[in-house]
């Protein structure tokens, strides 16, 4: 018996995307303001991750250095906004975010050329130069003091008018249209485009794909830069959240924080790093407000689940759901029961 | 002119100590690099947590000497446990599964570290006997940094004799140029990985027990060595012993230099030097074009 697959359509794609808008719309109505300070953060998070997942689910490219593009992003919208009267925020981020591509396309072509371990090794280097650099450059970037209250009283948005940029109903919904317009543009990106399917080819087989007549290298830059783009929008959009930004937020644990977002949220699933944003983030907080070993835990859990379910959190939901279905259904579920019980054992069997 | 002599050959000690330390900790990630194909990246912190544990035992027993004989041993352990549940467990997941595995290990020891000594800086002292200054005739050199690169400079000969001349040294250039014909051969390749591994982590244990008394102890230190790690292995080339040598000793002497003369560009100094080998050797000094 093969494998049962869960029936998808176009149109269940449509009706659960209708279905997250609508839930998004109304989350204001229903929780408080620190819980929706926590959803923007899981959509930045998570925009943040998905780029990181561009490099590395679809491009098979392992970084270390990505929070530098978040930070760049972040520092670019927090300058502009402090230092020059014309920049409103929708100039300072499309600066931000074109700065942020800039220097990925600059250090991306010198780290695509190399594979694995060096191009992570590479990064990561890179990385913290320009983390060193912010770090070093007080006067301009604050340092670890950071830069604060940068922000105008008030955002003009297209078709509503100003909205206060002081509360969080109004930022949360700015943040979230901004989010879920970029997690559909980079999913259809990735998903439709000849340019999608070619970075994937290109992460099968290089040697194959070149043979096609692709210009590898310039593939993978593109594709590293987008990354870089989509980081520095999301650093871009932490800086409107936070109105305040400081150098740990390129440093060395963000780099990690990433890392482990989007391998606990499922490399293999589009949707795999907002699902590790949103676990990372709101299980964090929860771990962190009951003991002082959150960290900790984060990292015996992330160890697990690489070891355990290389396809992440996303993969084990995707499994429940599969057996749920086909439970509700009552459809002879004793395959799917098999495939998980195999897993749990292999799960099991590699820890003793 | 007469005055910076004595200046320059402070920095070039200092440089060769820096470059001695870098060495003991790239080769033991290099070698493991040449014989899994991983890169360690818990390497950096073994020797965080080999300094944070000789601090420990400094305090309570009194005595330098103690933590130098204890604290690799313990590091050679923890390594064995890291090797032995958790790579030797996911040979099967591939290269990059096998490093966020180690990621996974650094982020574990750094929390670990910080929830059991906290985020404060902590100094040792140097044995006593060691804690002075010696005349070279043009300066005056603590005699501590003399006996670190003493030392590292024995480790470094005892090392390159061990696999240069002796048979086990022969069969890990051996495993680490074909494993599955070792085994072939009647031996334990599996075995020798785990040998090897231990000791990369006896040796970042013991870098991490000298260094304290020259360092601060303090939570920060693992990132920091772990970048200028790397850089040295992609100076170097990685799975080259002799290149992260020889990139060590340049790291060192360059940043020291640095640090003296020109003390605000002294951080980017190991960023320039990546820089300028990327576009003159793009696969490292040593390294070859395949990796």
């Amino acid at each position: 018996m093969s494998e049962p697959v869960l029936p998808t359509s176009r149109r269940g794609v449509i009706w659960v995307l209708i279905a997250t808008i609508g839930l998004l719309v109304l989350l204001p109505s229903m929780l408080g303001s620190s819980l929706l300070y926590d959803v923007a953060s899981i959509a930045i998070m998570g925009m943040f991750a998905v780029s990181y997942n561009l490099l590395f689910g679809y491009g098979g490219y392992l970084s270390f250095g990505h929070a530098a593009y978040f930070g760049v992003g972040a520092y670019v919208t927090a300058l502009l906004m402090k230092d020059t009267d014309w920049a409103t925020f929708y100039t300072a981020s499309l600066l931000a975010t074109l700065a942020s591509c800039t220097l990925g396309t600059i250090i991306g072509s010198a780290c695509v050329r190399r594979k694995g371990a060096y191009f992570a090794m590479l990064t990561l280097a890179y990385g913290m130069l320009i983390y060193e650099f912010a770090r070093n450059w007080r006067t301009v970037t604050g340092g670890d003091n950071g830069l604060g209250d940068f922000l105008p009283k008030a955002l003009a948005v297209p078709f509503i008018g100003e909205v206060p940029l002081g509360g969080i109903p109004g930022l949360y919904y700015i943040i979230i249209t901004i989010a879920l317009l970029v997690f559909i543009i980079a999913w259809c990106l990735m998903t439709f485009t000849p340019y999608g399917n070619a970075v994937k080819a290109c992460r099968s087989n290089e040697q194959r794909t070149e043979f096609i007549g692709y210009n590898v290298f310039l593939l993978k830059l593109t594709n590293y830069a987008i990354a870089c783009a989509l980081a520095g929008l999301a650093g871009s959009l932490f800086a409107l959240l936070n109105n305040f930004v400081s150098t740990p937020i390129m440093g060395l644990d963000e780099d990690t924080k990433v890392v482990m977002m989007v391998f606990i949220g499922g490399t293999t699933y589009y949707l795999g790093p907002i699902i590790g944003a949103i676990f990372f983030i709101w299980f964090g907080d929860i771990l962190s407000s009951l003991t002082n070993y959150a960290q900790l835990i984060m990292g015996v859990l992330f160890v697990v689940i690489i070891m355990t379910c290389p396809r992440g959190l996303t993969g084990l939901l995707e499994d429940c759901c599969k057996l749920l279905y086909y439970k509700l259904l009552k459809v002879n579920a004793e395959h799917v029961r098999r495939v998980i019980r195999t897993r749990v054992s292999v799960a099991i069997g590699r820890f003793l | 002119m007469t005055s910076q002599i004595p200046l320059a050959l402070y920095g070039v000690l200092n440089g060769l100590v820096d470059g001695l330390i870098l060495f003991l900790l790239s080769s033991g990630l290099t070698v493991v690099f040449g014989l899994l194909g991983v890169l360690n990246v818990a390497h950096a912190s073994f020797y965080m947590l080999a300094a944070y544990i000789a601090f420990t035992v400094v305090a309570k027993t009194g005595s330098f000497w103690i933590a130098l004989a204890v604290v690799p041993a313990v590091l050679g352990v923890t390594g064995w446990i890291t090797e032995r549940y958790l790579i030797r467990r996911t040979l099967k997941l591939g290269h990059g599964q096998q490093l966020l595995l180690t990621l996974g290990i650094a982020v574990i020891i750094l929390n670990g570290v910080e929830g059991i000594w906290g985020s404060g800086e902590y100094r040792v002292p140097a044995p006593r006997i060691l804690s002075g200054v010696i005349d070279l005739g043009l300066l005056h050199y603590p005699v501590y940094r003399l006996c670190i690169c003493g030392a590292a400079l024995s480790v470094l000969v005892v090392l390159w004799w061990t696999l240069q001349k002796t048979t086990v040294g022969m069969l890990v250039r051996a495993v680490v140029s074909d494993a599955t014909m070792v085994s072939a051969l009647g031996h334990n390749a599996t075995r020798i990985v785990s040998l090897v591994f231990v000791l990369g982590a006896g040796l970042a244990g013991f870098a991490g027990v000298v260094v304290a008394p020259i360092a601060t102890v303090q939570p920060g230190m693992a990132g920091q060595v772990l970048v200028e790690l790397f850089i040295v292995v992609i100076i170097g080339g990685l799975g080259s012993v002799s290149g992260a040598l020889i990139a060590s000793l340049i790291l060192g002497l360059a940043q020291s230099t640095a640090a003296l003369f020109a003390g605000n560009i002294s951080s980017y100094v190991p960023y320039i030097a990546l820089a300028i080998v990327m576009l003159w050797r793009p696969f490292g000094l040593f390294g070859q074009a395949e990796l």
